[in-house]
């Protein structure tokens, strides 16, 4: 299956080749931490991830043309 | 007493008389300061049915314990007076270096009242006060006022002034203080205007006592090299890019207004996210006083058409001027921000008032000829053209002056202005962020994100996340932040350190840290649960300041636009916000009637009746 990746802030840095959007081919049954673990990013940078708009954990399971966006913590306002 | 200086100034305008009087010892631990203060003297002093612009108002400026003690974002103080742009009570608050000065000049707040013959300025000069003639300020800027002050007084003061949109009582007229540090809302500058006061202007450089300075220092250092270990390890997103940095979290929970509240996303977001302030303006970051963040944002612009220096934008002008008007020019709303800080306005309601002004054009309701222009969506010229034609209220910018509520209702549609109680909501679409339509439905202020915000809860997962969509369970959670965002604004700290660093860990957000520093500070000796009560004690006393006032249920509103029509789009799609649910349950948790009154039980327990 394929999913949409969107990186932005602070984890703008583990983009492939610089593009912060880009697709992912995963195998159906994969999580969200199983994901951040392929892209890199350690367990200890701190994000917010949303699919498709709402807030979920490392152990939620991605569906096929799911969007993510991965972000640093961010407050204000 | 120590934390506290101990004394209040009188100002009476109309005799032109200045007297001190003593702060009560009880009176300070019952209302902690600040915001708490300012509703004691205001429920006791003010009609509640008074013209907020007439001589029966008053006008109060006053500190909190923690203000320029050095606990860190310790730097706040708050305007509070009655509203004109709300009928109801306000409080706005603003840090920099003013309030910090204001008090070491020895004094923890100042009260204005009745109305000056003439223009005139306060000059309080290391506890000695006095009014002076401001003729040849009016008509001026804040930035020009400013730096003319200085000249005049001394060049350390700090000043709080208000511009020509004050003078003129534009209904959201603004106290700026330090130049671009806005007490913004709800108007409190006009209500300075309609006194004929321009400024106050600040020398001190006395010492604030602390009850117990060694256990003070010892919990400051704690708590300082805490949020330093953290922030090594992750950079601090308002560090970063300020506030401007939410518009990557509205926009992608769909909860960014745009389009005058009929969208939740808007596609020119990339060109107006903090991201680009950053890259494309930012000349560098400033802090108030004692504060370890420094999200301010010291901008330089230099598009043709656009150009300026200043501070800002913040995340609420930038949707209320940006995608709210379907404008993704940066460098024009960071103009207008510059222009309402020079003028002296609120940017939130201005340009919520702008895009309402769009969608009435769009409509047919306003023509071209009454506006004296074109108005479209997205039109970067116009919002800058505008802003400045409403600081001066100048042709169309006159109707502009008195808010969305006002002009839509004059044009026959109330229901096209995205107001709680007249006041024009922040960036949060409560479709998609319930509780954030709750905290505007019953914010004292009005649409609000300052008085309670769920946002926290709901998009940023402080002090833990709550589903944004789920309206459930929200009145409770949704109380107890409206009650610990009175307690930091009492004891004069900021909301961007305190809720995540001075609080419980659980969303009762129980007010741990600040209770430390408070009886450092105070020797108050405050219990958890007494400044628990207090906080409850001054939203409770707000609440009698409105229901005397005649608000009730009725008014604790939103727009049909959010609780009937469905988000069409975007990850809240098809959402309504569920106020009327949600105000059942958070009137129970106040222990107020369904009519939201409290009850003489709840007051008595509060020692408000």
């Amino acid at each position: 299956m394929k999913v949409e990746v969107k990186l932005f802030d602070l984890l703008r840095r583990y983009a492939p080749d610089n593009q912060n959007v880009f697709h992912v081919q995963l195998q159906p049954g994969v999580s969200v931490g199983e994901l951040l673990e392929k892209l890199q990013i350690p367990p200890s940078v701190r994000r917010i991830v949303l699919v498709n708009g709402r807030r979920v954990e490392d152990k939620t399971l991605l569906s096929s043309d799911d969007t993510l966006v991965i972000m640093s913590p961010i407050e204000g306002g | 007493m120590n934390g506290w200086m101990g004394k209040m100034l009188r100002v009476d305008l109309t005799r032109g008389e200045i007297r001190e009087e003593l702060l009560s010892p009880d009176v300070a631990k019952d209302y902690i300061g600040g915001r708490g203060l300012g509703i004691y003297y205001l429920n006791r002093e003010v009609a509640p049915k008074c013209d907020p612009l007439s001589r029966e108002n008053l006008l109060i400026m006053a500190t909190g314990p923690l203000t320029g003690t050095g606990a860190p974002t310790g730097a706040r103080y708050m305007v509070m007076t009655k509203s004109p742009l709300t009928g109801a009570v306000t409080c706005s608050n603003s840090g920099g270096m003013f309030p910090t000065e204001f008090k070491r000049s020895g004094y923890d707040g100042v009260i204005f009242s009745g109305r000056a013959q003439a223009p005139v300025y306060l000059w309080i000069d290391q506890g000695k006060a006095e009014l002076r003639d401001a003729g040849h300020l009016w008509g001026k800027t804040t930035h020009d006022t400013t730096d003319m002050l200085l000249q005049e007084t001394d060049g350390k003061a700090k000043v709080a002034c208000i511009g020509p949109a004050g003078e003129k009582q534009v209904l959201f007229a603004s106290v700026m203080n330090d130049k671009d540090r806005a007490a913004g809302r709800s108007g409190v500058g006009a209500v300075m205007g309609s006194k004929n006061l321009k400024a106050v202007v600040v020398r001190g450089k006395g010492r604030i006592p602390l009850a117990d300075a060694d256990r003070f220092k010892e919990f400051n250092s704690q708590i300082l090299s805490k949020f330093k270990a953290e922030i090594k390890k992750t950079p601090l997103g308002l560090t970063v890019n300020g506030t401007s940095g939410v518009v990557l979290v509205t926009q992608n929970f769909g909860v960014l207004p745009t389009k005058n509240w009929q969208l939740g996303t808007f596609e020119g977001w990339e060109n107006i996210q903090g991201e680009q302030l950053t890259k494309k303006y930012l000349v560098k970051n400033k802090a108030c006083f004692g504060c370890p963040i420094g999200c301010g944002r010291k901008t330089k612009v230099e598009e043709p058409g656009f150009e300026g220096e200043g501070e800002g934008p913040e995340y609420e002008t930038i949707y209320a001027m940006g995608s709210n008007c379907m404008i993704d020019n940066l460098a024009a709303i960071t103009k207008a921000n510059y222009l309402c800080n020079e003028l002296g306005m609120d940017t939130i309601t201005m340009g919520a008032t702008i895009a309402c002004a769009m969608e009435l054009a769009e409509r047919g309701i306003l023509s071209e000829a009454e506006i004296g222009r074109s108005l479209k969506w997205g039109d970067a010229e116009a919002l800058v053209s505008l802003t400045r034609m409403t600081g001066n209220r100048e042709g169309f910018g006159d109707q502009l002056a008195l808010g969305s509520y006002r002009l839509a209702s004059r044009h026959g549609h109330p229901e096209l202005a995205m107001v709680a109680k007249k006041q024009e909501f922040p960036g949060y679409e409560p479709r998609g962020s319930q509780a954030m339509g709750l905290a505007y439905a019953t914010s004292p202020i009005g649409g609000s994100h300052m008085r309670g915000d769920p946002a926290y809860f709901e998009l940023f997962g402080i002090p833990k996340p709550m589903d944004p969509h789920q309206w459930q369970g929200k009145g409770k959670v949704t109380k107890s932040f409206q009650d610990i965002s009175a307690i930091i604004d009492a004891a004069g700290l900021c909301i961007f350190f305190s809720i995540r660093n001075l609080a419980g860990k659980t969303l009762e957000v129980q007010p741990t840290g600040i209770l430390e520093y408070l009886n450092a500070a105070t020797g108050a000796d405050y219990t958890l649960g007494e400044l628990m009560l207090a906080g409850e004690r001054i939203i409770n006393a707000e609440r009698q300041f409105l229901v005397r006032a005649g608000f009730s249920r009725k008014d604790d509103s939103l727009p049909g636009r959010l609780t009937r029509e469905p988000m069409p789009s975007g990850p809240a799609k098809g959402m309504v916000c569920h106020l009327e649910e949600m105000l059942d349950d958070y009137y129970q948790a106040q222990t107020w009637t369904k009519d939201g009154i409290p009850t003489d039980e709840r007051l008595r327990q509060l020692g408000l009746n």
